[in-house]
């Protein structure tokens, strides 16, 4: 174990926002291991839904590929804009023939490290927060980064991502749209 | 390659379906096997049905954690487990009086192989022919289920041989047994003769009614012990170590259990019942006749002593070859002094063996081989 550098901090703290809103949801969350984080996957979410028919799943499972940012993002209104730097990343995320979801989940972090967590008696706040995106059905890249919008709309809450199972249940991926 | 990709999506929902899990058909259509399961509420186990799917390696993994998680082992077994759901097993555990034994005799070891061996065959042959002595276990189909059994990874913290069958291997017709369940496959209906016999004969045992299990046996009543299974059963006994053993069956996930049979089943073998398994072989065995003929035999050794008119005679061992073709046969013959002087040239000449007229009695080998009539050397 060594002392944590600024962007470890800003890493595991984007692990407890995962936590503290799939918890919040009552999914569970679970860091990835080595294995999934070949593939991109840093944590998997596992949501419980009430059973509404047999074609529809009570048990949803989504792969999250999870990144921290103190940059701030440029907009256009609608999306925020974050760089994804590395293909493999990219296009791990891409495909539309993979069983179980996988999101993009970009949390932007104040750029002063004192205001990224604010704790008293009344309250435990974590400044800013995350956005999530399907990149299914994306373009392919070769190299190099890409940049990535990701919808004001899509605040990854306990709401959004209780919508975003229920969509998954019912076998509807939300895809990336063409931009 | 990933040990998750080896394993069929068939395998994993056969697995599952083991173990309580029921298949949703309404999620074929999106390509996914889908599972619940009335013991765990709300949980869902969902994989590819194609293992083309990019994904499936991982997916296979998603279900063998969450099926640890459930079933409260480790992923790694689940995995064994997930790779012989097409068998059916049969494992032997040694135990010893001494907790702290940390090795067996190499020779002891080698005896549970051929042991285990035997005991495969043996119960081939009885689903062949239900009869109390297997004269010889050589029939093609015994054998080319003995060819089909794979030996396995053995366990940590005890001497476990595991052995498994693939149920599906063989395509053999015979006849039902008594009581036997209709169109199970020949690898089970023979693992299913093992495990009968093993419970018949342990509860003989335990009741004193071994003189039944013979009687019927010999009759060939109801679920025939053969004198076979107990041979290769002695196998599994040493008597310097006072080991007991435990077989277990497990049934193969991939085709039905057995009616009323748990998963997997366990019979223990205590040191004490070994003598008693011996007896019970020799009386299944009474029955047998000597066979009086000419044996083709090599010489494998010689223990006779020096006479007072200067020449050796007595003792040898032989291995004969009986009339039928298929079993080399060890005896021991008494040889006179001029039949003695033949055997000694045989045992030392490359390619030469002997043409013996005589009885070949029943036992365990070495067999006695009286009433010589002809000794003769045949040299290539």
């Amino acid at each position: 174990m060594r002392p944590l550098s600024l962007p470890n901090i800003e890493s595991e703290l984007s692990y407890a926002y995962l936590h503290a809103v799939a918890s919040r949801a009552g999914m569970a969350c679970r860091d990835g291991n080595r294995h999934e984080d070949g593939n991109g996957v840093d944590a998997q979410l596992t949501a419980w839904l009430p059973y509404v028919d047999a074609k529809t799943l009570t048990e949803v499972d989504i792969k999250v590929q999870l990144k921290a940012t103190i940059a701030e993002p440029a907009e256009d209104g609608q999306n925020y804009r974050f760089r994804l730097n590395g293909a493999s990343r990219y296009n791990d995320l891409r495909s539309e023939t993979i069983s179980v979801a996988r999101i993009l989940v970009v949390l932007f972090l104040p750029r002063d490290a004192a205001e990224w967590l604010h704790h008293s008696p009344d309250q435990l706040a974590l400044r800013k927060c995350a956005y999530w995106e399907s990149l299914r059905g994306a373009p392919e890249i070769t190299g190099g980064s890409v940049v990535i919008h990701l919808p004001k709309a899509q605040v990854f809450s306990p709401d959004g991502l209780t919508e975003l199972a229920g969509k998954l249940s019912r076998r509807e991926f939300p895809t990336y749209p063409v931009v | 390659m990933n040990l998750e990709t080896l394993i069929p999506p068939t395998d994993l929902r056969d697995y599952a379906k083991d173990q309580g899990w029921v298949l949703l058909k309404e999620a074929a259509k999106d390509r996914l096997y889908v599972m619940t399961n009335p013991r765990f509420e709300r949980r869902q186990l969902v994989f590819p049905m194609d293992t083309s799917a990019p994904d499936y390696a991982e997916a296979v993994m998603l279900v063998v954690d969450k099926l640890a998680a459930m079933e409260g082992r480790t992923p790694q077994s689940v995995f064994d487990s997930l790779v012989e759901v097409g068998d059916d097993g049969v494992s032997f555990r040694v135990t010893t009086p001494r907790p702290d034994e940390r090795a067996l005799p190499l020779g002891f070891a080698s005896s549970m192989i051929t042991g285990a061996q035997q005991l495969l065959l043996a119960s081939a042959c009885t689903v062949l022919k239900p009869q109390a002595h297997h004269p010889r276990l050589s029939r093609t189909e015994a054998q080319q289920f003995l060819d089909t059994a794979r030996f396995r990874h053995t366990r940590p913290g005890s001497f476990i041989l595991n052995v498994s069958c693939p149920v599906q291997a063989m395509d053999v017709q015979s006849p039902l047994l008594p009581d036997e369940e209709v169109d199970a496959p020949f690898v089970r209906r023979a693992t299913m003769v093992l495990h009968r016999s093993l419970r018949k004969l342990v509860t003989a045992i335990e009741t004193d009614s071994l003189d039944g299990l013979v009687d019927t046996s010999r009759k060939g009543e109801g679920l025939v012990v053969s004198s076979n299974l107990c041979e290769a059963l002695t196998r599994f006994g040493d008597e310097s170590l006072k080991n007991s053993v435990e077989i277990g069956i497990k049934w193969a996930a991939a085709i039905p259990r057995p009616r009323d049979e748990p998963r997997m089943s366990v019979v223990r073998i205590q040191h004490d019942y070994f003598p008693r398994i011996e007896e019970v072989r020799r009386e299944l065995r009474a029955k047998e006749q000597h066979i009086e003929d000419v044996f083709p035999a090599t010489v494998e050794r010689l223990d006779g002593e020096m006479g007072d008119d200067a020449k050796r005679s007595g003792e040898v061992i032989l291995r004969l070859l009986t009339p039928d073709g298929d079993e080399l046969v060890r005896a021991r013959a008494n040889l006179t002094a001029d039949q003695y002087e033949l055997a000694d040239k045989a045992h030392m000449t490359d390619g030469a063996f002997v043409k013996v007229a005589g009885k070949l009695h029943p036992g365990r080998q070495p067999r006695q081989l009286s009433d010589i009539k002809s000794f003769d050397l045949m040299i290539k």
